[in-house]
């Protein structure tokens, strides 16, 4: 196999890190404050990837501009979300003094609803975005680049900058990790849970919205579309630590760089043990991930 | 005849009985040949007594991926099934069974295995269904059609293609009017020998790429097999697993083999994926890229993509796109497009062809009130089924022209050979030229060498000069 077939593989597995890390990082966001496991994730990118869809095929509007009217209509669907369905559930669980299942499982059985209502009323018909520009690459010596995959990954890096600034520069930044941190000192300190809880997961799924309008140049939507992503960004959390955002950017890194990579050696369908190799070993060797957090 | 024979014995044994000579029956005997008779005169009775009780419908169960990622196969199929089911109830039902109506009852599969094992059950056992139909997928399929067999319940395929569905299986209740992945690659071999003649040139190697299911890797296996006798080289082979997000890394693998040809087996999701990113890296084959159906005969794959992406792409066709030419087809178009909202292809074409199949299969079945007789029965039927355009149902357009519901695919007939499998329904070949799919060769109209109907654009021009 040649160097530049290598160096190729390694670029695509970058690229292929930024999708998966749009998905992750609100994931690991949502946990590392809320402590909720949002198995909806998956089926809410694909809602959102309908929502800018719809938009481009009712009215023209192109996928990167219709993440202005997709991003806040994601953070209130999140904001809602958090405060009417997640936020009681998890009170009545504290309160029944057993673990956090019940969460899990409504997230679980919300992510079959979104699915199932979707297939009703969108159909499971295939759906694509088609833009002029779609097919377009940047071709750098032996490389070529599609750009709308550049834009993916610039709008992932972008995104992630963004939430670090909030996280670090803003009062809502500090308040949004202090209840990460220890939730009843920061209660204790004036801050409102419940907002910063629906806050936080608001934003999760805003970044859903930017990530799946995104995606549309170059992807597809269809009523499941967003399972293997959802599971896809499961495993990266977990790999790069549960409720760490530098964690989750690392592990959808890797992860697309090891399934690249490996694919160029073995059939995909091999590559793909690859991934998940590592992240058992990652787990066995630190159970907490490559980053995670050690709980207060 | 049988009950008449019978009759005719029991009066006879009465007569002969009532001749015996010598001593006189006693009360005993008289008693024990009363009884004899009354009893078979009873048997008698139930026998010659004609069926008069048909049944209302003949419950039928479909299995088929209604949910997840095969669902857009499932809705197409169910789609013509539906309209096949509404026009043959309102003509009359099966008149053999006294205009009783058939009645679709759909399971869903859930585009998996497991899905239809559990959907299968429950529609034999619980629904008790006296034919299933199903399910899309081979892999699903292949499994799901054990139940049938375990409870003696014929098992109609639909679309699915795995060759050991039906053959060296040894099952009976098994019938198939759609080809098998070996028919498929048996027929790529004259299809490039004629487009070879015809042009003049001829691909010396080629690259597989195949989702990881049976359907994949079935025709894969065909496919080298018959390559190697042919003399072409493998330079690649890709088995991928289905619903993968990003096809970068097989574009790269057939970026650096270089292959004459590329033959492909992808569903709709994989194969807009691929194809957008194919386009966007100049993929390029110069003779071609064939795809065995699955996303190619989906439409809403065309609708995905920009024409650009799928030109001069060779499709193996399930069934004769001529035939669009034919009344039939508007007629159909119109009904299913204003629930769909886009033209019919192959799958919905093959729900409802299959269904009228179905229709001729039951009009020949002997009924019994007895589901298990029934059931082997209706396997009768299937077994003995011939449909040729001689003697296959006719109905009636709006038009007043007719037309053969069941050989709409251009089938030239369905009969079921020992193995359950049609050994006439081969495929077409057809190429995207301008954006239409354009018919270049048929194995119905000349078995089995099948006829070049016009040559390829062969070699494809490269990306700059299209």
């Amino acid at each position: 196999m040649s160097p530049e077939v290598l160096i190729s593989a390694f670029i695509t597995g970058i690229i292929l890190g930024g999708l998966y890390m749009v998905v992750a990082v609100g994931y690991s966001l949502i946990f590392g404050v809320i402590r909720v496991i949002n198995l909806a994730h998956g089926s809410l990118l694909m809602l959102f990837m309908y929502a800018g869809f719809w938009l481009w095929h009712f009215f023209g509007i192109d996928p990167y501009v219709s993440i202005l009217l997709v991003a806040p209509l994601a953070f209130a669907c999140g904001y809602l979300l958090q405060d009417t369905l997640v936020r009681p559930m998890y009170e009545h669980e504290k309160s029944a003094v057993s673990g956090p299942l019940g969460v899990l499982l409504m997230t679980a059985g919300l992510g079959i609803v979104l699915q199932n209502v979707a297939m009703l009323v969108f159909k499971s018909d295939t759906r694509g975005v088609i833009v002029p520009y779609a097919q377009r690459v940047i071709r750098l010596g032996f490389l070529s680049l599609t750009i709308t995959r550049l834009a993916m990954i610039g709008i992932a890096l972008a995104m992630v900058a963004a939430l670090h600034w909030l996280l670090t520069r803003t009062e809502l930044g500090t308040a949004i990790r202090a209840v990460g941190q220890n939730r009843e000192a920061a209660a204790m300190c004036g801050v409102n849970i419940r907002r910063i809880y629906a806050i936080t997961f608001g934003i999760g799924t805003a970044m859903l919205g930017i990530g799946g309008c995104a995606m549309l140049p170059f992807y597809l939507v269809q009523p499941w579309i967003g399972v293997p992503l959802g599971s896809k960004s499961s495993m990266i959390v977990v790999l790069g630590g549960l409720g760490s955002i530098p964690g989750a950017m690392l592990g959808a890194m890797i992860i697309g760089v090891v399934e690249a990579v490996g694919a160029q050696f073995v059939p995909a369908t091999a590559a793909s043990i690859f991934s998940l190799l590592l992240f058992l070993a990652v787990l066995f060797v630190r159970p907490k991930g490559l980053m995670g957090v050690v709980e207060a | 005849m049988r009950r008449l024979t019978l009759v005719l014995l029991v009066v006879a044994t009465v007569l002969l009985a009532s001749c015996a000579p010598a001593a006189a029956p006693t009360p005993e005997v008289i008693t024990k040949i009363e009884t004899q008779v009354v009893k078979e005169t009873q048997v008698v009775e139930k026998l010659v007594t004609p069926v008069m009780e048909y049944p209302d419908e003949v419950r039928i169960g479909v299995v088929l991926p209604l949910t997840a990622g095969a669902a857009i196969y499932g809705e197409q199929t169910r789609a013509g099934l539906d309209v096949a089911l509404e026009e043959i109830n309102s003509s009359g039902g099966i008149e053999s069974l006294g205009g009783a109506k058939i009645n679709l009852i759909y399971g869903d599969s859930k585009s998996t295995p497991d899905g239809a094992l559990a959907e299968s059950e429950r529609l034999v056992n619980q629904e008790n269904v006296a034919v299933l139909m199903g399910a899309f997928q081979s892999g699903v399929t292949f499994a799901a059609s054990t139940v049938a067999e375990k409870y003696h319940v014929p098992w109609h395929v639909l679309a699915s293609v795995k060759d050991e569905i039906t053959k060296d299986r040894g099952f009976k209740y098994i019938f198939r009017d759609q080809k098998f992945t070996g028919m498929d690659a048996e027929q790529m071999v004259p299809v490039l020998n004629a487009f070879a003649e015809a042009t003049g040139v001829r691909p010396k190697t080629y690259a597989l790429l195949v989702e990881g299911g049976d359907w994949g890797r079935s025709t894969g296996t065909n496919l080298k097999k018959l390559f190697a006798g042919e003399g072409y080289e493998l330079v690649m082979e890709e088995v991928y697993p289905s619903g993968q997000a990003d096809f970068t890394a097989q574009v790269l693998k057939l970026k650096e083999a270089q292959p004459d040809m590329l033959h492909l087996c992808m569903y709709t999701a994989d194969h807009i994926l691929f194809s957008k990113e194919a386009m966007a890296q100049e993929l390029y084959f110069p003779f071609g890229i064939f795809s065995y159906g699955g996303g190619s005969e989906d439409p809403t794959l065309y609708t995905s993509l920009p024409p650009e992406a799928v030109e001069y792409m060779f499709v193996e066709e399930d069934w004769d796109m001529r035939r669009m030419a034919e009344p039939w087809y508007p007629y159909l178009n119109d009904i299913i497009k204003a629930k769909l909202g886009y033209d019919i292809g192959i799958h919905v074409i093959r729900g409802y062809a299959q269904l009228y199949t179905l229709k001729d299969v039951l009009e020949r079945a002997v009924y019994s009130p007895d589901l298990a007789t029934y059931r082997d029965n209706i396997r009768d039927a299937y077994a003995a089924t011939y449909i040729t355009p001689e003697n296959a149902y006719m109905r009636e357009l709006p038009s007043g022209e007719k037309f053969a519901p069941s050989l709409i695919r251009g089938v030239s007939r369905v009969v079921f050979d020992a193995e359950g499998q049609n050994p006439f329904a081969y495929g077409n070949v057809s190429q995207i030229i301008d954006g239409e799919r354009t018919m270049l060769f048929t194995m119905w109209d000349d078995l089995p060498t099948g006829k070049l109907l016009r040559p390829p654009v062969w070699p494809i021009p490269p990306w700059d000069e299209r």
